[in-house]
């Protein structure tokens, strides 16, 4: 068991930030709520007894509305008071869904004790609630938990594509954001693989040793081609140097990166861009042409490059066509 | 003709202009209260102009130092929304105490597609005023969740409040301040009714000025984005003035070479600002702006600083800066007599510049020796200007400020006043902060900046209005195409 200090929550931040591949949304004002509140206990995986019932929890829906109609602050008690009433048992943890980005922060800011398991269940930011170990691994879909400040409603869908679609059209209706929990299931299956164990660590680590990502290009941000596509963030933005240019496609993250027109980084790889003077990554919705860059990668984590779950996340599922073998052979 | 000034921190600069060219140009050193510099400017130029513009960063210092701040009534509405995040939420204490933040939450606030969040209720509006002003706040400041978008809300509290408590009373609309993020309008909402009284009465003084020197033409203050104030609506918006002193000069230096773009070097005494002008005004910072500690949305121009300038300490090991005498130069610089190397020793020695009642001679450094360290510095220089360059391959570099003589370029004649006439060929410029729906892309983007001109001609510009800037930032999450849409039109007054 390990207790979070203010400055384990900067690296966290920092770290998160990182593997949010620029998806996500921004850490800071996540970073802010989670100081305030007390809720720090991060428990390893190996801890958590078998019968316990655990629920990843997210924010789901625009970045850049959240900066606007902010948070009440209540919305993932709420959801954890209206999953035990319909379990009719306490919710033993939680944790994050998605490391990538502010969601990591999302447990810490909560008005109440919960232990916090160390993990997620996707070790990066993807752009939907299909691609999650829990998914991957089996566990239903239903029932989910959404809130949009006002209430909380109960989702039940038959499988993890009903599911993504009714938590899209339900957090447009409240105002494209929302709190989510879904995947309720038990230590167990945890324990089995159901989430990725250590991520929390791992961001944490992230955050102090900056240099661990590999560096695959330096330079400035030439140009900017964003478009929403079915709600995504879709496009690409060139950076460049004396000597190259490089290319990298996103659908809200960072999915690719290309030299001329060879494809030298894919998903599920973690691909970043690090604002060159502080280092810090910066989110797909905060590129701006003129910005001095840097481009980085981390590896995925294991669960995304078996064959399944490459079928998940990888090129090819973003309509890529080359396949991840190709790209880091 | 007109005037342009800028109160600096050292000097104040002042030129006169005729349509472009400078008839005269003088520097002052700044006084306080700064209105004896500017009127020691006004005295040197005997001239009828056609207006003046006055670039300061008095109310930037208000704020640093949290003297004389009124204290400040908040009513946010955001129901539940923000609960989290309280006004004055991380903000250091010391200006907590200045400005001594009463505040009251309200239901109300909009969806980002123009829903209600829920409606305003009278009565509870009511009470919050009348709370407030119990407690005794002399301003108010009003936000709302996406008022930018629909500022209907906030008005008809202005309104409340006008009615409780007259109609004179301070109110501030964060929605007249503008920008997305809540906290961050908020919080210039918050400082502009903070500083309303106290920059009233210093805005009153040049009014006083104009009186004393007998001029009669109008007298406009400089934004933070280059453009210009009137002085009544400076009285009611002083937050706008801060951080113009960049803007201006990166304006000036463009227009003293006769260029819409440009790369520009601003070398001063203590640090060199490298930026990029595109058609006519600097590109803007990605970087959250903060004045004081507080976290606001105005956009700074985006500059890559260097912490060399004239002032700067050269050590034993020729290692230049960061330490420099700035203002006390005279009585540090070896040149003048003084016991310690400076960047503007060294130039002296390399013969890139020529300073009346300077002995280059004092300097116990070779030509050679000081040519080399200038040149190194140039070379690292010249990386900074590559990464600012970006894909402007072919962007000429203009270098001001009164140390650009140091590097030994070409320079434009008066690059060292180039922040006054930057402020004196300021024009009238409106941006508009909106989120809309992308679906009729062409029709939605010429209405808004058939809007953006329209103000600008109840502004006063006059002649051609130009769209200078259009930037479309697209929202993901939604089916339709919406996005934030920050368009800026700017004409000659």
């Amino acid at each position: 068991m390990h207790t979070f200090s203010d400055r384990d929550l900067e690296d966290l931040s920092l770290g998160a930030a990182l593997l949010g591949s620029g998806g996500g949304g921004d850490v800071e004002y996540a970073l802010l709520l989670a100081k305030k509140h007390k809720n720090r206990t991060v428990v390893p995986l190996q801890y958590v007894e078998d019968d316990a019932l655990i629920l990843p929890i997210a924010w789901m829906g625009a970045p850049l509305v959240s900066l606007e109609k902010l948070p009440t602050g209540d919305e993932f008690l709420e959801i954890i008071n209206a999953a035990e009433k319909h379990f009719g048992r306490p919710v033993d943890y939680i944790l994050p869904a998605e490391i990538g980005g502010s969601n990591a922060l999302a447990p810490f800011s909560l008005e109440k004790d919960v232990p916090i398991i160390d993990g997620d269940t996707l070790g990066r930011a993807f752009p939907t609630v299909d691609s999650s170990s829990c998914a991957l691994f089996g566990i239903k879909p239903s029932p989910a938990f959404i809130s949009g400040g006002t209430g909380v409603t109960r989702i039940e869908s038959n499988n993890t594509a009903d599911l993504e679609a009714i938590c899209r059209k339900k957090t447009v209706e409240f105002g494209s954001n929302a709190a989510l929990g879904v995947f309720a299931h038990t230590g167990a299956l945890a324990k089995q693989g159901a989430i990725i164990s250590g991520t929390l660590s791992y961001a944490k680590h992230l955050g102090v040793h900056m240099c661990t990502a590999k560096t695959l290009a330096n330079g400035t941000i030439l140009d900017i081609d964003q478009t929403i596509e079915d709600g995504f963030l879709m496009g690409t933005f060139c950076v460049g140097n004396q000597d190259a240019v490089w290319t990298v496609h996103m659908q809200n993250e960072y999915l690719a990166v290309f030299q001329g027109k060879t494809p030298i980084a894919a998903t599920p790889d973690i691909i970043s861009c690090l604002e060159e003077e502080s280092k810090k990554p910066i989110p797909s919705e905060k590129l701006r042409i003129g910005a001095r860059v840097s481009i980085v990668t981390l590896p995925s984590p294991d669960i995304w490059k078996t064959k399944a779950g490459l079928k998940l996340t990888g090129p090819k599922r973003f309509d890529f066509p080359f396949s991840y073998e190709e790209v880091v052979s | 003709m007109k005037i342009g000034i800028d109160v600096g921190g050292t000097h104040t600069d002042g030129v006169l202009i005729e349509n472009t060219r400078i008839l005269k140009s003088v520097k002052v050193k700044t006084q306080d209260p700064i209105i004896d510099g500017i009127a020691h400017v006004l005295s040197k130029f005997n001239a009828d102009a056609s207006h003046i513009v006055i670039g300061t960063t008095k109310a930037t210092n208000a704020i640093l130092e949290g003297k004389n701040l009124a204290k400040v009534g908040l009513i946010r509405l955001s129901g539940k929304h923000g609960a989290c995040y309280p006004p004055g939420s991380f903000w250091p204490e010391h200006l907590l105490q200045a400005i001594d933040l009463e505040w009251e939450s309200v239901s109300g606030g909009y969806e980002c597609d123009g829903r209600e969040i829920s409606p305003l209720k009278d009565a509870e509006c009511r009470s919050a005023i009348y709370q407030l002003l119990q407690k005794g706040v002399q301003s108010f400041a009003i936000a709302g969740i996406f008022s930018p978008l629909i500022p209907n809300q906030e008005k008809m509290v202005a309104n409340l409040i006008q009615d409780i408590a007259g109609k004179d009373f301070p109110v501030t609309l964060s929605s007249s301040i503008g920008g997305m993020g809540l906290i961050e309008r908020e919080n210039g909402a918050i400082f502009n009714a903070a500083l309303i009284p106290v920059m009233a009465r210093d805005f009153a003084l040049l009014e006083k000025l104009k009186d004393d020197l007998n001029i009669r033409c109008p007298m406009y203050l400089s934004q933070n984005n280059g453009s210009l104030l009137h002085i009544e609506d400076a009285i009611a918006h002083p937050i706008l003035t801060i951080a113009s002193g960049p803007t201006n000069s990166h304006i000036g230096a463009c227009r003293l070479s006769h260029l819409s773009d440009a790369i520009i070097v601003d070398v001063g005494g203590t640090s060199t600002d490298i930026g990029l002008v595109l058609n006519g005004y600097p590109i803007r910072s990605l970087n959250q702006t903060s004045l004081g500690g507080v976290r606001l949305n105005f956009h700074a121009p985006d500059l890559i600083s260097l912490p060399v300038g004239g002032g700067s300490h050269v050590a034993q090991n020729l290692q230049v800066g960061p330490k420099s005498f700035g203002r006390d130069l005279k009585s540090h610089a070896c040149i003048f007599g003084g016991n310690d190397l400076t960047l503007t020793d060294l130039a002296c020695v390399a013969g890139h510049l020529h300073i009346e009642r300077a002995d280059p001679s004092n300097v116990r450094i070779k030509k050679e020796v000081a040519t080399k360290v200038l040149l190194d510095l140039k070379l690292k220089l010249n990386q900074s200007i590559q990464k600012m360059r970006g894909k402007h391959h072919h962007l000429p570099v203009i270098f001001v400020g009164g140390a650009a003589p140091i590097f030994g370029e070409t320079l434009p004649s008066n690059y060292a006043v180039a922040n006054a006439y930057g402020a004196a060929l300021s024009e009238m410029a409106v941006t508009l902060d909106r989120m809309v729906c992308m679906k009729d892309r062409e029709n939605t983007l010429s209405q808004l900046e058939a809007e953006a001109k329209r103000q600008a001609l109840e502004k006063g510009a006059k002649g051609e209005i130009r769209k200078v800037n259009l930037q479309i930032i697209p929202y993901n999450y939604f089916k339709d195409p919406l996005a934030r849409v920050i368009l800026t039109v700017s004409g000659a007054i």
